[in-house]
């Protein structure tokens, strides 16, 4: 559970660095890195990095939006069948989310390959092993 | 396992990733990249500019010589300081990029024939028919006349290196937000692409003729009627340059022998040509400018106005701009893409422009020897063409390489369209000739002139598109100048499409510098143009052009009983929307109208329609009724030209037969003819239905298209609205992005009034300039100086324009002329 906060505040925190000039799929790498270093189950992993990346985007978007007084947002918005300026906020938040969660899904996966994680039973074998 | 379920899932974030990098295609739309678009550090987002305050970053510019300060003010005009012309120039290219880039490469593209690299197929036609038409030649051609002169390529360069100072250091995120819908990259500036923005101004001023229509109308007509149809000259006329004996003692150029004007009717026009303005009523695209001498002013200085009429678009086709350096204290507004202030004022004089509208393009039908049209003759030689090779990129496609003839006279432009009656023609078109001088030196002197003598000396240099140079100064001059480069022509030459196979119809001479009508400080103390006749008959090279009849006289009325005139006065004439097209028409239907023969709402439209004053007011009803009933008239009486255009006589050449759908290219006669008849020959044969046995005359023909204009308001009553709603005046994005555009202006005007605004042209910059010991001026345009609609600065000035108001213009002496109207400082300092 703390893990799982942790790795959430990470990417977030991380995620910021994107306004420095990455490429748009900086999140992507970010997330990754969080998803293998921060030990956590996967669904959980998935979860805090939608959580944050949705964060991340969608509060850059909405400072962005407030700078400008909503000018932008209201016209870009008509390019996507009439969608309003919180609306736009919303996919981009939702895109972050996806893009954060799958990356740091990937980087839960791959963690795994390396771990020696032991099955309940196994370990439950071992631990009776080692009392004796 | 593990490796599996890691392998799968990289995959569908690779997989991701990619998608959201690629643009969609859904239909036949295309969305641009998501990823790229919605991430709020580089996406759409990122455009959005702070409405709470600017911040200008300074910079340093390799190749200033000093330091340079731009001063912004509440309109986001940046006011430049500058040492020299040069620095001048390259922080002229940095801040115009900054505020226009993407308007620049737009423009050029277009221009250059490449909007197929960034839009795919749908604008490949266009862009064919662009290079065929030689603009890109005509630029090449530009470069070349340019870089006789060391100092104007220097000044062109510093600009272009301005313009790559600015693209170099910015990064994806901040791209413009076109760049970002139709994910492309900005790319280099160069000199060849101001030249590029000169040649599109020469194709939408220059490029007008209508020799197909001419050739096939007086073959189809016959010489009696097409000379009653189409006369040249409408007596009403009141031309730029009056005849006040100053061309007896002349000695003109001979024109040349010119034999065998028309050729055989050539059949259908070419899809490109957009149908012809209906009624035939002269330019839809051109300008006002007058000058009034102090006799005539308040003041007892001259006033100066001017507003172009060109296509509206976001962002405006100008930038204003104010350059101060050591040889000019100048304000105005310049062309995104080229250094200077096109039209405007400094502390001496003030200048402005109109368009002279002279047919300077001409098609000669050129003489094959042979099926593979390698060769042609040329009197009593065989000439081989000259191969262009035009290579146009197209996206998701390869290239496709255009083979262009190019022949003596020009390109030959249509040949890949076996339907066009062109097909065979060369078009000799001005533009395409190698300039003596480049355009901005002419407005370099302009913006360092003191006086009329600098005036006279800068402006020679002018060849196309041509422009009347209008001119007033502090000591009291005033002045006009028809200034281009023009053909001397044989009578009626270049009326019709010309025999190409003997070179004495070509063009030989040019009328000579001193030779070009002009006039200054005239007696009835005022100069004047809107498109209308250069000079009047009597002047002794003959010429042709898409002349006004209109503007030009209501224009003419207003500044000859004005005295004692103030910038008030001006404004009033800018916002003119009284018709003289209506005035002499109106009356002239309604007495025509046979009152017995309508019924109780007839009476009533009859009625309404006699209350009205002639102007096209927004809120007014009058003028959409009127509108519908001149239109049908018009089309009523002229329904002849209408079958013949339609598939009537066809042609016995067969190589020159008409499309399979049998049109035939005519020409119609302009609408002052049209009202001239009307009042002085009601019972021309032209009025006749051919079809009826009844042989009907104007009175018959006003009243069928008056019932008309009834049925046609009680089957549509929705469309019986005041006339700012039926115009549908729009101001469009220039990609044509519906989002980036104002759509919801009421606007009054018409392109017969002086405020001509017609739906989706008008006056793309108003200003009004006094001279005397301190110049002040007024001036607005409908945008806003920032190109990007993410910026408070898109579209600022809009409304203030669309009400009929100005901004006083903020004419600086020094970079720290304390103004509460100043925003900023932006120091650019050398490397």
């Amino acid at each position: 559970m703390k893990n799982t906060l942790i790795a959430s505040l990470l990417i977030f925190l991380l995620g910021n660095l994107c306004h420095l000039g990455l490429p748009w799929w900086g999140l992507a790498i970010i997330a990754a890195l969080v998803g293998f270093g921060v030990r956590s189950h996967a669904w959980a992993m998935f979860f805090a990095a939608f959580l944050a990346g949705f964060s991340l985007w969608y509060a850059a978007a909405w400072m962005a939006d407030h700078d400008n007084g909503g000018l932008l947002s209201a016209k870009v918005g008509q390019l996507f069948m009439g969608l309003g300026g919180s609306e736009l906020m919303l996919v981009s938040g939702f895109l972050g989310a996806l893009l954060a969660g799958l990356s740091a899904l990937s980087g839960k996966f791959a963690r795994n390959m390396f771990e020696t994680k032991q099955s309940p039973r196994q370990r439950n074998y071992l631990q009776q092993r080692r009392r004796r | 396992m593990r490796i599996f379920k890691f392998l799968f899932t990289l995959l569908l974030t690779l997989g991701l990733i990619w998608q959201m990098s690629s643009p969609l295609q859904i239909g036949d739309k295309s969305i641009p990249p998501l990823g790229k678009i919605f991430n709020p550090f580089s996406g759409f987002w990122a455009n959005g500019e702070s409405i709470q305050q600017t911040t200008f970053k300074p910079m340093s510019l390799p190749g200033l010589s000093g330091t340079v300060e731009v001063v912004y003010d509440d309109l986001m005009v940046p006011h430049i300081f500058a040492q020299n012309i040069t620095d001048a120039a390259r922080v002229q290219g940095y801040v115009t990029a900054q505020h226009r880039l993407w308007q620049m490469d737009i423009t050029t593209r277009k221009a250059a024939g490449r909007l197929s690299e960034i839009l795919g197929e749908r604008t490949l036609r266009i862009d064919r028919i662009t290079r065929r038409r030689g603009t890109a030649f005509a630029a090449e051609n530009d470069l070349i006349g340019w870089q006789k002169s060391p100092k104007t390529m220097s000044l062109l360069q510093a600009y272009t290196d301005g313009v790559n100072a600015w693209i170099d250091q910015l990064s994806p995120a901040e791209w413009p937000i076109e760049f970002k819908l139709l994910n492309y990259a900005p790319e280099a500036w160069t000199p060849l692409k101001a030249a590029l923005v000169t040649e599109a101004m020469a194709e939408t001023l220059c490029s007008w003729e209508d020799d197909v229509e001419s050739t096939n109308a007086y073959a189809q007509l016959g010489a009696e009627n097409f000379e009653y149809l189409y006369p040249e000259w409408n007596p009403k006329q009141q031309p730029i340059i009056p005849d006040t004996g100053q061309w007896i003692e002349l000695h003109p150029l001979l024109p040349p022998p010119f034999a065998a004007s028309a050729t055989r009717a050539l059949g259908y026009s070419s899809p490109e040509d957009s149908p012809e303005e209906y009624p035939h009523d002269g330019p839809i695209l051109g300008s006002n400018n007058w000058a009034l001498s102090g006799s005539k002013t308040q003041s007892g200085k001259p006033i100066l106005c001017n507003d172009p009429h060109l296509n509206l678009s976001l962002p405006s086709i100008w930038y204003q701009v104010q350059i101060h350096t050591n040889e000019t204290n100048a304000y105005g507004v310049s062309l995104p893409g080229v250094p200077g202030v096109v039209i405007g004022f400094n502390e001496q004089i003030a200048w402005g422009v109109t368009n002279v509208s002279h047919d300077v393009s001409d098609w000669y039908n050129i003489h094959w020897t042979s099926p593979e049209r390698l060769k042609y003759k040329l009197d009593n030689e065989e000439r081989s063409v000259q191969f262009r090779y035009e290579t146009i990129r197209i996206k998701g496609q390869p290239d496709l390489i255009d083979t262009v003839r190019y022949t003596v006279f020009g390109p030959v432009t249509y040949d890949f369209d076996s339907e066009s009656p062109l097909r065979n023609c060369a078009l000799r078109w001005i533009a395409h000739d190698i300039p003596e001088h480049s355009a901005f030196d002419v407005f370099l002197g302009l913006n360092t002139g003191k006086n009329y003598e600098d005036y006279k000396n800068a402006i020679p240099g002018f060849d196309s598109p041509a422009q009347n140079f209008i001119f007033a100064a502090n000591n009291g001059d005033i002045a006009i100048q028809t200034q281009g480069k023009y053909p001397v022509r044989g009578q009626q030459q270049g009326r019709f499409v010309q025999e190409g196979d003997r070179w004495a119809n070509a063009w030989h001479s040019y009328i000579p510098a001193a030779l070009v009508p002009s006039m200054k400080n005239p007696s009835r103390g005022f100069v004047f143009s809107a498109n209308q006749h250069s000079t009047p008959p009597s002047y002794p090279y003959y010429y042709l052009g898409n002349f006004e009849d209109w503007r030009s006289r209501r224009i003419y009325d207003r500044l000859s009983r004005v005295q004692n005139a103030t910038t008030a006065d001006m404004k009033s004439m800018q916002l003119d929307n009284f018709s003289q097209r209506a005035a002499d028409a109106l009356p002239t239907m309604l007495h025509l109208l046979d009152r017995t023969q309508l019924d109780a709402s007839g009476r009533k439209m009859m009625d309404e329609l006699a209350q009205w004053d002639f102007r096209y007011e927004a809120n007014y009803l009058a003028p959409t009724v009127y509108e519908i009933w001149f239109d049908s008239c018009y089309a009523a009486t002229w329904d002849e030209i209408t079958a013949l255009e339609s598939g009537g006589k066809t042609p016995k050449t067969d190589d020159l037969a008409a499309s399979k759908n049998g049109k035939i290219a005519m020409l119609y006669p302009d609408a002052w003819r049209f009202v001239e008849m009307l009042q002085t020959d009601s019972s021309s044969l032209f009025f006749d239905h051919p079809n009826t046995p009844f042989r009907e005359t104007a009175k018959d023909i006003v009243l069928e298209s008056f019932k008309q204009t009834q049925a046609y308001f009680q089957k549509n009553p929705d469309k019986k609205v005041a006339y700012g709603i039926s115009k549908g005046f729009v101001i469009k994005h220039l990609g044509q992005i519906d989002a980036f555009s104002r759509l919801d202006l009421k606007m009054g005007g018409h392109r017969t009034a002086p405020n001509a605004i017609s739906k989706t042209n008008g006056p793309s910059w108003r200003m009004i300039v006094e001279l005397g010991d301190v110049v002040r001026a007024l001036g607005v345009y409908p945008g806003g100086q920032s190109g990007n609609p993410g910026s408070p600065y898109y579209d600022n000035m809009v409304d203030t324009w669309a009400s009929g108001n100005y901004y006083e213009l903020l004419f600086l002496k020094k970079p720290d002329d304390s103004s509460n109207r100043t925003l900023g400082k932006q120091v650019f300092s050398p490397k």
